[in-house]
């Protein structure tokens, strides 16, 4: 899974330690999720999500893009 | 601004309480081993048996200490962990089978096997969850 962490943690100035002290988690799991080593558990996605005022969709996204229209018209 | 070695302020608390409860088990270890090297238990005494549950309990001591350690750690560090004592438990398994092969061909120490069973096992583990953890980083 993709996600915009480090992009968002960069807009607010804050270290991966800061980020991990306020989600009361390790650097180094920031790192493993910034890095897309981890997928976070739902909880924990929603308590990052909350942190940054976005929704959950908009932090989190898969890594191949969305089916098209034009997929689903292939038979 | 991204200090990658910098550690949260959780990660120092979760440290701190690791050190707190393993010093004092590694202690009780060490202190167990002396037992063990200083005098060679043979037959069934009482002073035997109080090595030997001396050896339990350091043994039992270390188990809870990991069991805090793990109810400690977040979700990320959990999974390091767990994967980590599933490799130690592999390596357990593989060379208690071939300890038991080589028992069966009457070659080696079922005591000698056992002690290096146990200590293959707890190398596995550190090895895989160093490895992992610095991997991580």
């Amino acid at each position: 899974m993709k996600n915009r962490l480090r992009e968002l943690r960069a807009v607010r100035r804050w270290s991966q330690a800061e980020l991990a002290d306020r989600l009361d988690v390790s650097r180094q799991t920031v790192n493993a999720i910034e890095t897309g080593r981890y997928d976070p558990s739902l909880p924990l996605a929603f308590k990052i999500a909350s942190m940054f005022g976005e929704r959950i969709e908009s932090l989190f996204f898969p890594m191949t893009e969305p089916a098209t229209d034009q997929d689903h018209n292939v038979s | 601004m991204t200090n990658r070695i910098e550690k949260s302020q959780s990660d120092r608390r979760r440290n701190r309480a690791e050190m707190r409860d393993s010093l004092p088990a590694f202690a009780f270890i060490v202190a167990a081993l002396g037992i063990l090297i200083l005098r060679d238990p043979e037959g069934l005494s009482a002073g035997n048996l109080i090595w030997a549950f001396l050896q339990v309990g350091a043994v039992l001591w270390m188990v809870w200490v990991q069991a805090r350690s793990l109810r400690r750690a977040d979700e990320y560090q959990r999974v390091l962990r767990l994967e980590a004592l599933a490799i130690g438990f592999a390596a357990v398994m593989v060379v208690s089978f071939a300890a038991g092969l080589l028992d069966a061909l009457g070659v080696g120490n079922p005591r000698q096997s056992l002690q290096v069973t146990t200590m293959a096992g707890v190398l596995a583990w550190t090895v895989a969850h160093g490895l992992r953890t610095r991997k991580a980083r």
